[in-house]
């Protein structure tokens, strides 16, 4: 188990030097010389050189990059030009509506998506099935913003049951943040939970199929002993993949969706600073974001340990 | 059975709900009351908070409710004291020495002198565009007391209380240590004398100010802007909520108690909803095509003429602001409520709609269909839309146009750099006083500078006699058709939108915030 | 001419039962997802000739409902919503195409040099993987940061976003056929590296690919209106759906099929595509069944 772990880790260093990468790229793919794109076309030479030695763009390629490597290192990810203030902290401050919003978003997902799942393997071929698959693959051809704006239009608008915009911060109490949270974490979720399910089914589908439930069955269990102490087990860990990778996809997902419900998360931050050029500030949650998502996908390495007791003895 | 008591219960409910309003005693003038949050959603984020330094409206909305200057408006729009107690004019109307009202506090406690006021006035005539107009003719000023500031001019000016009242890009006072330690730059602590004080900026979330308990207010009665002002609020959020579906939304379910800049398209459907009062500001502003004169095609006449003569402004603005209530298609570039300086000076120019005589002046110019680089902004709606028609006008009469969509902050930076645009969008608001008027203006982006209209605008600027100064008037509107020194496209009127627990409001497009409260 | 007949494609033809037309109108929903495919395939190419102008503006019939003149109705500056819809098809279309195509060209020479040349499958591979790191949506939005916006940049950006699933997918394929007997068989005859990959590893590669490729398109139709919705895709004045939805939610309550057709269109050419792509899985890889290619759509 623990080379099992320690691989694993070791694994993520060459990609997040990648990620790491690619984001100082960023910067540099724009054309035109980085300092005077950042600074902008209202900026004087002066204002230009500022930045040039602010951001250590005047140093050749291959020092800036050891160097980027270095701040990263140290948990630096430098100041956003906009704002006037350290990007981790602008970060900070946005972090909170994202995740739990994401989370929010997983929650109802899983909810949702996982009994539809085994609902469906259950019944596998009937009309329940069919059913319940046709409207799992329209939901993930709906776009989550679309699912958004018709949720406005009907449970704000029309109904008036749920706020149209904006978010509640927690200090104000976490009841009114959840209730600030529902049509948005409905809209990710949703459309979330379609995916979800198709995998459960099939995954469950797969596992039915399998031998030792067979013999399970042939061995006297009831039916729902074989579906959920046997089944459920082991089409949890393909889940528990998918699961993983939503969360990626949540977040993206929450990127778009904040924009449409004028949520002051990640999204609309790294949204604000395309539209202004400020470029530390769109590095910072590109690799934060990354960050997640690997850490993401590691904890679900880890949690295969659960499920999965072949991996323990690797 | 069953169906009898469920009826009696609706029987019930219905009574109750008939009973209810003439149950509650209706109350006539309510007294105001201290308290509550006011939440206002505004279009977007402010470029800075240092009034003194930009012309966006939104910056004044914002910071006039903590910085004052000497003089403001009064319902009329005639320049009256605000931090002065008194002043006279002396020698032939070149000396004006302003006695400071005593005991006035900064929000950091300090009390206000007249050395803070010197610093103020030269920084505002430093880098204000109303403050650049002004100071021309400045000799100096001084202070030649802890509560006396004398200003000394070159020539007699007509105008000069009308410019230390002006509120957009307003004269206001900052403390004189706060102004020392900016240098060059934007101020970076915002200290003033106003009811509200600031409290915390947090970008993209809110910009929040409290009641300063300290205030200094006059004793004379509230006259438009004038006399006393009272905070009743608690505190003020203004939230950046850049998309005016959200904001609309937001005041209509209470979450907002103010949302700015409403499309006018739906002023039928809100007047009638229950909780919201819809607050027109007539007029507002003017939406124009900035033109640059300074470098790029504008320069060449020519092509000025044939853009102005291709252009047919009635869908230009019925597409920005769709309620024909909304909008004039007038030439005058003071508003028709002002009818002392309304005019139909060089009105032949105006919505010529003449693409034919657009594509002759091309010809002439030898436009060989370099794109004209146009650059314009969707947070204000109107701007983009207002541009869209125009650029399919004008790409009918044979003119290329690259139009360049960006946020408002960055649109106000980069109209300050002559060789990155040909045209930009922005709206010209109301303002009393036409030499001010940023319409004419040739320290402002576009940098519209004509010899004899400066000659004029400065002579207006001395001119003592009304019908005088209307003549000069008349002359610079001609010159800035006959020049096309911008082009107007014609006159809006901003629809705001407040809820109706909201008292004491005043319909004004400067969005002043004492004197209201909440029930 | 390859000199061994390779033995896959011998077993297909035994195996071969009918016609893969066949199989596709079996089932139902293959079907539907076909039509629904070719239906926006052909408004999107028949634009010019079955729409008017999408950017013309006739003010005076701003907000106009849909009727015998605009049957999808105008929009607030007075744009046909018919014609926008139809070019916003055509838009997606195109974005839809060279984005598969250019992932395929990127994907399939990286996955074929990681999985063929041993030495580079790491580099490349931890290249691939570090992009996939990036949640899609975030990634293409750096990138058109950086780009800025233009039709070309949302290409380049969404297929830089893609490449690497279809490289992994070319790498796997690629790997189980480089060990083959036959491939062994005709590197020892002395034939170069350029034509075993091009004649034998690359063909056999196809399928999984093909498969991977309609979800592309699905995901960059997907992409680039949540793209343009936000701001940060095509300008503000190309007809993309999009644009469309984000321009026509500030009028969703009195002009709701501002709203309502884009967004159908987006969910039938989706749906079609899911559809489709599912339907195309069964027929080409019988043995990978949903799981991954669930997971392939997801990621």
């Amino acid at each position: 188990m623990k080379t099992y772990i320690a691989r694993r880790l070791l694994a993520l260093v060459p990609v997040a030097l990648v990620v790491a990468t690619v984001a100082f790229v960023l910067i540099h793919l724009a054309p035109g010389d980085p300092a005077s794109v950042i600074a902008g076309p209202d900026a004087s030479a002066a204002d230009v050189q500022r930045i040039e030695r602010q951001l250590g763009l005047d140093a050749p390629l291959p020092v800036q990059l050891v160097r980027w490597f270095g701040r990263l290192a140290r948990g630096d990810l430098g100041e956003s030009i906009f704002l006037r203030k350290p990007v981790t902290e602008a970060i900070m401050d946005r972090v909170e509506p994202t995740l739990l919003l994401t989370l929010f978003a997983i929650a109802i997902s899983i909810v949702i998506g996982v009994p539809a799942g085994v609902l469906s393997a259950r019944y596998h071929n009937t009309a329940t099935d069919q059913v319940l698959m046709v409207i799992a693959l329209l939901g993930v051809s709906i776009p989550n913003f679309l699912l958004g704006l018709l949720f406005i239009l009907f449970f704000s608008v029309w109904l008036g049951w749920f706020p149209v915009a904006g978010y509640s911060p927690l200090e104000y109490g976490w009841l009114k943040t959840l209730r600030s949270l529902v049509l948005p974490a409905f809209a990710l979720g949703l459309v979330q939970s379609a995916l979800i399910a198709r995998i459960a089914r099939t995954s469950m589908l797969d596992v039915l199929r399998e031998q030792f439930i067979t013999a399970g069955r042939a061995k006297g269990l009831g039916e729902p002993a074989v579906i959920y102490k046997h089944a459920l087990k082991n089409a949890m860990i393909p889940t528990v993949t998918i699961i993983g990778i939503s969360f990626a996809i949540l977040i993206s997902g929450a990127v778009v969706v904040e924009t449409v419900f004028n949520i002051p998360g990640l999204g609309r931050l790294i949204i604000s600073a395309v539209l202004r050029r400020d470029y530390p500030v769109i590095q910072g949650v590109v690799l934060c974001i990354a960050g997640m998502y690997m850490l993401i996908n590691l904890a679900v390495d880890f949690s295969y340990m659960l499920f999965d007791p072949r991996v323990k003895y690797q | 059975m069953r169906e009898s008591i469920a009826g009696r219960v609706l029987a019930v409910l219905a009574a109750l709900a008939l009973l209810g309003p003439a149950a509650s005693p209706v109350t006539a003038q309510e007294s105001p009351k201290p308290g509550g949050v006011f939440k206002a959603a505004m279009i977007g984020e402010p470029p800075t908070l240092d009034l003194h330094t930009t012309t966006a409206v939104i910056v004044q909305h914002i910071t006039w409710q903590m910085y004052e200057g000497l003089f403001t408006y009064d319902k009329n729009y005639d320049a009256v004291p605000l931090l002065v107690e008194s002043h006279t004019v002396a020698d032939k109307g070149r000396t004006y020495t302003f006695k400071l009202r005593r005991g006035v506090k900064f929000h950091n406690g300090k009390e206000m002198t007249s050395a803070d006021v010197v610093a103020s006035l030269k920084r505002w005539g430093k880098l204000a565009t109303p403050g650049k107009a002004v100071w021309r003719i400045v000799e100096g000023v001084e202070a030649k007391d802890p509560l006396t500031v004398v200003m000394f001019l070159k020539e007699p000016s007509a105008a000069l209380l009308m410019g230390l009242a002006r509120p957009n890009n307003g004269a206001v006072v900052y403390p004189k240590e706060i102004i020392d330690a900016a240098g060059d730059n934007a101020v970076k602590e915002y200290v003033g004398t106003g009811p509200y004080r600031f409290v915390e900026h947090r970008p993209d979330r809110h910009i929040k100010l409290a009641r300063f308990k300290e205030y200094s207010a006059r004793s004379d009665a509230p006259d438009g802007f004038g006399g006393k002002r009272t905070a009743y609020l608690d505190e003020i959020l203004f939230i950046p909520v850049g998309d005016v579906a959200v904001r609309l939304a937001g005041v209509e379910t209470g979450e907002y108690h103010y949302a700015q800049q409403i499309q006018q398209d739906q002023y039928d459907r809100v007047k009638g909803l229950p909780g919201l009062t819809p607050s027109i500001i007539k007029p507002a502003n003017w939406s124009t095509a900035v033109l640059n004169h300074k470098q790029g095609l504008m320069t060449d006449k020519r092509i000025r003429q044939a853009f102005q003569a291709a252009l047919d402004m009635e869908p230009i603005m019925a597409a920005g602001f769709g309620n024909k209530a909304f909008y004039r298609i007038d030439p005058s570039l003071m508003f028709a409520e002002q009818p002392q300086w309304y005019s139909r000076a060089g009105a032949a120019l105006y919505n010529q709609r003449n693409p034919a005589k657009a594509k002759k002046l091309l010809a002439e110019a030898k436009y060989a269909g370099q794109p004209v680089r146009w650059i314009t902004t969707k947070e204000y709606q109107w701007m983009y839309k207002n541009a869209l028609v125009a650029t399919q006008q004008l790409e009918a009469a044979g003119l290329k146009v690259d139009l360049q969509v960006v946020d408002w902050a960055t649109l106000v930076q980069r109209r300050n750099k002559p060789e990155v645009w040909d045209v930009f969008s922005t709206g010209i608001t109301f303002n009393p006083e036409p030499a001010f008027n940023t319409g004419t203006a040739c320290n402002w982006p576009g940098w519209w500078c004509h010899a004899d209209k400066e000659q004029w605008m400065e002579a207006m600027a001395r001119e003592g006699d009304v019908k005088k100064r209307r003549a000069m008037w008349d002359k610079v509107q001609e010159l800035f058709y006959e020049d096309v020194g911008r082009v107007k496209f014609g006159d809006s009127f901003s629809l705001d939108i407040i809820r109706t627990s909201v008292h004491g409001w005043q319909s004004k497009g400067e969005l002043p915030l004492w004197n209201v409260w909440l029930k | 001419m390859s000199v061994i007949a390779l033995p896959q494609a011998e077993s297909a033809r035994r195996r071969a039962g009918p016609h893969w037309t066949v199989l596709l109108v079996r089932r139902k929903t293959t079907l539907a997802g076909a039509i629904l495919m070719a239906l926006m395939l052909l408004l999107g190419i028949l634009a010019p000739l079955i729409a008017g102008d999408p950017a013309h503006m006739d003010v005076s019939g701003r907000l106009a409902a849909p009727g015998r003149a605009h049957w999808f109705g105008t929009d607030d500056v007075g744009r046909d919503v018919w014609s926008r819809v139809v070019y916003g098809a055509r838009l997606s279309l195109l974005v839809g195409a060279a984005v598969v195509a250019l992932s395929f060209v990127v994907g399939i020479v990286c996955g074929v040099v990681a999985g063929y040349y041993h030495r580079l499958d790491n580099v490349v591979m931890r290249v691939m993987d570090g992009l996939m790191a990036f949640p899609a949506i975030v990634l293409a939005i750096a990138l058109m940061a950086a780009l800025g916006p233009s039709v070309v940049n949302v290409i380049v950006a969404i297929a830089v976003v893609y490449s690497p699933r279809v490289a992994r997918v070319v790498r796997g394929s690629v790997l189980v056929i480089r060990e083959t007997a036959y491939v062994e068989a005709a590197r020892a005859l002395g034939a170069s590296d350029v034509i075993l990959l091009a004649r034998h590893v690359l063909p056999n590669c196809m399928s999984p690919v093909i498969v991977q490729g309609s979800f592309t398109f699905a995901a960059s139709v997907l992409t680039e209106a949540a793209l343009s919705f936000l701001g940060v895709g095509v300008p503000p004045y190309v007809p993309s759906w999009g644009v469309i939805l984000a321009e026509g939610r500030l009028y969703i309550q009195q002009a709701p099929w501002l709203v309502l057709y884009p967004g159908v269109a987006i969910m039938l050419t989706i749906f079609g595509l899911n559809l489709f792509g599912d339907g195309l899985r069964d027929l080409l890889d019988p043995k990978i069944r949903g799981l991954a290619t669930e997971r392939q759509r997801a990621a």
